[in-house]
């Protein structure tokens, strides 16, 4: 019983995202034993605290660049217009028997979409006056510091979400990571007003 | 806390800067070299080599010339806005005395206590300053050595007025009626309950003080307040998940869609 498989995520959307996802479990790792005294520990994971830092900055400028890369690899998913709301995307993941009028993307995702973007924008540029922080002055620098912290706990409760929507919440759509496909039943329960056809 | 205290007379300070000159000479910090900038001020700023200034400031007092002499130097607080920001266990302490002491041997030069001083004071340095290694954040440690030895600070030691004096700072109530006396007002520091007391003469910002202050708000929201909520935030977040798989269960499409296919 081969089902008919349908392309969502191009070599290049599931190789970018691969790597903006390695580069956030160093990042956070890394990051986290910079962060706190409590979690200092976690700099012993990669040799040191200068290692940690060293690192955290090159990993910083790779999750910059792949930012930008996957927001422009679904920008016209995430910009198209759509007949769902987040009304209807709550009441689908409450509600199994309930399918949201999704295009390619449903509401919920596209607002992760531009949250992602947005995030790791802040993150990055934030990122980059802790790397110079000399350059801002005092009262802006400051404000930095806490922008990081708080575009961090923003990005990761996303995370938290994305991770099981995309694996354990939806059976089915892990393979969009790993193939890049998923069965004609998939994206008609899921995305009932994507045009498969178009991609 | 039964802690120290340096008490900084304004009144009788001359600006002779001898504190300046004790403090290197007890640290071993190297010289600035002198360049003529408009003013008696010197050397330019706090630095890594440089743990205490005396500020001069000219003003206009009854039609006649007023010198303030403030002095710019680590406040040793008791809420400590750069041990709020330090993330390296250790690295800057506070012992018996009260004294605040960055410990350069731990420190790792990430900078946050730098942003983290309500008073502007610790000072990063790129170089291999002192012989401590590159990239570390410097600033007065009240001497804590001495101290230890049943010693004062060298600034205190040194002073050839009594502008600087070291004592218990359960004295202060006593020392802050005396000084009412006088017409000086009592800086500490308000919540910052600071270990090191000046008394003036005008407002504080003429002798650059901070009016009122307090730990940097961003760093306050940083350290405070962001840590515990981030975590309950993102444990809630795992429960929530976990709960949703639990009780609501995974959206399987597959033996969903015989019944629930009204699209």
């Amino acid at each position: 019983m081969a089902e008919k498989l349908v392309k969502r995520a191009s070599p290049v959307q599931r190789l970018s995202h691969w790597i903006h996802m390695v580069a956030f479990i160093i990042l956070a790792l890394t990051g986290l034993g910079l962060y706190a005294r409590s979690f200092f520990g976690l700099t012993g994971l990669f040799g040191g605290v200068d290692v940690s830092r060293t690192i955290h900055h090159f990993t910083g400028i790779v999750f910059f660049v792949t930012t930008f890369i996957i927001f422009f690899q679904w920008a016209h998913a995430i910009t198209a217009k759509g007949e769902d709301n987040m009304i209807d995307v709550a009441r689908s993941y409450l509600d199994h028997n309930f399918h949201a009028p999704a295009g390619k993307l449903n509401f919920g995702q596209k607002l992760f979409g531009m949250f992602a973007f947005v995030v790791g924008l802040v993150m990055s540029l934030t990122g980059f006056a802790m790397w110079f922080p000399f350059v801002l002055g005092r009262g802006l620098q400051q404000w930095m510091y806490f922008l990081h912290n708080l575009c961090f706990i923003g990005f990761f409760l996303f995370i938290i979400v994305h991770l099981y929507l995309g694996t354990f919440g939806n059976p089915g759509s892990w393979r969009i990571m790993t193939v890049g496909t998923v069965t004609e039943g998939w994206a008609k329960a899921h995305h009932p007003k994507w045009d498969t056809e178009d991609g | 806390m039964a802690g120290k205290m340096i008490l900084i007379d304004t009144s009788k300070c001359t600006g002779c800067r001898a504190c300046q000159v004790a403090c290197k000479q007890w640290n071993s910090l190297s010289a600035v070299p002198t360049r003529n900038r408009g003013t008696f001020e010197n050397p330019p700023d706090l630095g890594y080599n440089t743990y205490t200034k005396i500020l001069f400031n000219e003003v206009e007092k009854d039609g006649e010339l007023a010198w303030y002499f403030g002095q710019h130097r680590c406040m040793h607080c008791e809420d400590a806005g750069c041990m709020k920001a330090c993330p390296v266990p250790g690295a800057i302490t506070r012992d018996a005395n009260g004294a605040v002491v960055i410990n350069q041997e731990l420190c790792t030069g990430c900078k946050y206590c730098v942003f983290g001083c309500p008073f502007n004071v610790p000072r990063y340095d790129t170089k291999n300053a002192e012989g401590y290694g590159a990239d570390k954040a410097f600033k007065c440690t009240m001497c804590f050595d001495r101290l230890e030895m049943g010693q004062q600070p060298a600034c205190t030691k040194t002073c050839p007025t009594g502008a600087l004096f070291f004592t218990e700072k359960a004295r202060l109530p006593e020392i802050a009626a005396a000084a009412a006396e006088r017409g000086l007002t009592v800086y500490d520091g308000g919540s910052l309950k600071t270990g090191v007391v000046f008394l003036l003469e005008d407002k504080p910002e003429e002798y650059g003080l901070p009016a009122k202050p307090a730990i940097p708000t961003p760093t306050f929201l940083w350290r405070t307040v962001m840590k515990p909520l981030g975590i309950a935030a993102v444990v809630a977040a795992i429960f929530g998940v976990i709960a949703h798989y639990s009780f609501i269960g995974p959206k399987d499409i597959s033996e969903g869609d015989g019944e629930g296919g009204e699209h």
